[in-house]
């Protein structure tokens, strides 16, 4: 639709009519458009504009994982140890597949599961749900939901705070999982639906056996980019961890002990982030790539995946 | 009537319609969803328990104040990138720049906000080490990290608006002789001023109680995240919850003024639409 060929049968037209030069009565067609030579150079200029202060976004990412880079690479005291990641690689994975069903089932539930009545009211909880602080999630898995567990596992304060950490992060990213998988349910095209209710299907098979099958990979991008937020994600859990003392502690959280110290040392905190800075990176392009190939492939190939996909009739 | 019959049962799965008698019961997909739906929402009333347990501590307007001067500052840095950023990748999706673009943007959504303060941190105190102890000169330095969390909700945000708006618009302005700069701002981004007001509010909503960008400050200074920080690492369940619940507030504050600048369709708008399906 903003391809190249609109301005250009555009400025076919304009040529083709005749006066469409200075010589014009003053209205509002005269105060838009000068001309088509004129309109092209304009056109050229903006574009040169926006390319230039456009990308300006892309020097960012690039200073911070050059920092890390040169970090990387210069002399320090602790080499970096792949089994760093450990922690932090497990207890993202815990959380998200302690987040993922019923975060799933709620992108079912809010897009045809639910009473027609109950699904914009729950797709706004939702969505509200994602925007609360993690700093607040992390205060009450310190004061609340820890203490609550302690009964469970008496005198050993180690599982508590494990099992209180991966229920933050789940918290945490719980929201990410169903706004995702909601936008990938809402991107099966609406014909699909009404071919599988004509048939005689109930809201659960569409679900089940249309709208599963239909996002397939898209759902494990979902959880893949669920998987990059809760390594990256420090402030959940850093009441937590931080009460607990130096343990096997994951990245995030180190580093955030490093940057709370105050001794920034970049050279030290980019030895210590960049492995991070790796596995937040994988997981994050690959689910991207997966979600958007799948919204790309629900769409025919046409649609841009910024714009929201059309709904035919909802069930 | 038997040659379908037989057919079906030659299939591995069944039709659809030949399984209806056999499912359970209407509604227990229903009920089953329901519950584990529940079980997502269920916490956040242990959340809410713990906001009402606020009693106590400091006063809390400072840190209000300076969460939403932070907050407001990392906007203002952020808007003019994200727009510029957002009207690349509309209005030539297909060029080099606006692909990069794109790709840098999602990139960014994946770094740690920690890390901007991090490295505003080192970058800046390194230059000025004094720049700490001048009045709003810790704050200063939150800018830039704040900012930087937020641009890529914001790109997105705006994207989206921009989409929003009807392609006919677009053609209509093109068709009447418009330049496609001219159509950008004077057609589309006029057209989607509702949308892209509620993008910044949202943006702010998800901003201003985020801990990275602020916490390289120290748990003594003034943003409310780090308040939350402080009284826990002082065990003070009382402050916590106050500054928590401050916090959760200008959030929801913010998500409502979100709401009230969408743009209304023909069917919802405004206060009603926070009560119906979200549309970003």
């Amino acid at each position: 639709m903003a391809g190249e060929d609109g301005p250009a049968s555009v400025r076919g037209i304009r040529v083709a009519g005749a006066g469409a030069g200075r010589g014009r009565p003053s209205g509002t067609l005269a105060a838009v458009g000068a001309g088509p030579t004129r309109r092209a150079a304009v056109d050229e200029r903006f574009r040169y504009f926006l390319s230039f202060f456009g990308p300006l976004v892309v020097l960012v990412p690039f200073l911070v994982i050059g920092i890390a880079v040169v970090g990387v690479a210069a002399p320090s005291s602790s080499p970096v140890s792949p089994l760093t990641v450990l922690p932090t690689v497990a207890g993202a994975l815990a959380a998200v597949a302690l987040a993922a069903p019923p975060a799933l089932a709620a992108s079912a539930y809010v897009t045809v599961l639910g009473p027609r009545a109950l699904r914009g009211p729950m797709a706004r909880l939702v969505a509200l749900s994602s925007s609360v602080p993690a700093i607040v999630i992390g205060a009450f898995a310190y004061f609340s939901f820890a203490p609550f567990l302690e009964k469970f596992f008496p005198g050993s304060p180690r599982a508590t705070i494990g099992f209180s950490a991966i229920f933050a992060l789940a918290m945490a990213v719980a929201p990410t999982i169903a706004n995702v998988g909601r936008r990938l349910a809402l991107a099966v095209p609406g014909v699909r639906i009404e071919a599988a209710l004509a048939l005689g299907a109930t809201r659960r098979q569409i679900a089940q056996r249309l709208l599963l099958p239909a996002v397939g990979r898209g759902l494990i991008g979902a959880l893949l980019i669920a998987v990059g937020r809760a390594a990256g994600e420090a402030s959940a859990i850093l009441l937590l961890v931080l009460a607990a003392g130096p343990t096997m502690t994951p990245i995030s959280v180190d580093a955030a002990r490093v940057v709370l110290a105050g001794g920034v040392a970049l050279g030290g905190l980019a030895h210590l982030v960049a492995p991070l800075l790796v596995v937040t990176f994988v997981a994050q392009t690959a689910g991207r790539t997966l979600v958007e190939g799948t919204k790309r492939r629900l769409a025919g190939g046409l649609a841009r995946p910024a714009l929201p996909s059309p709904w035919g009739v909802r069930p | 009537m038997s040659g379908p019959a037989l057919e079906h049962e030659r299939r591995s799965t069944p039709p659809i319609a030949a399984t209806r008698s056999r499912r359970r019961s209407p509604r227990t997909g229903n009920v089953l969803a329901f519950v584990i739906l529940a079980a997502l929402l269920v916490p956040w009333l242990g959340v809410a328990r713990f906001l009402l347990q606020a009693t106590g501590g400091a006063p809390l307007l400072p840190s209000l104040v300076a969460s939403l001067l932070v907050t407001g500052a990392g906007l203002l840095v952020a808007i003019p990138v994200a727009w510029l950023a957002a009207a690349l990748v509309f209005e030539y999706p297909t060029t080099l720049a606006a692909r990069m673009t794109k790709w840098v943007v999602d990139l960014l959504a994946g770094i740690p906000t920690l890390l901007f303060g991090a490295v505003a941190a080192a970058i800046f105190l390194r230059m000025s080490p004094s720049l700490k102890s001048v009045p709003f000169g810790a704050l200063i330095l939150a800018v830039f990290p704040a900012g930087f969390s937020l641009l890529p909700r914001l790109f997105r945000a705006f994207l989206r608006a921009f989409a929003r708006v009807p392609g006919t618009y677009r053609e209509a302005a093109l068709s009447l002789g418009a330049s496609r700069a001219h159509t950008l701002i004077a057609v589309v981004a006029k057209s989607a001023r509702r949308d892209l007001v509620a993008g910044v509010f949202v943006a702010a909503a998800h901003g201003f109680g985020e801990l990275g960008p602020v916490l390289f400050l120290g748990v003594d200074a003034a943003p409310l995240p780090l308040r939350v920080l402080a009284a826990g690492l002082g065990k003070d369940r009382g402050a916590a919850a106050a500054a928590s619940l401050v916090l959760v507030v200008g959030m929801l504050t913010f998500q409502l003024l979100a709401a009230l600048a969408q743009r209304p369709t023909a069917d919802r708008g405004g206060l009603v639409s926070l009560f119906l399906e979200p549309r970003s």
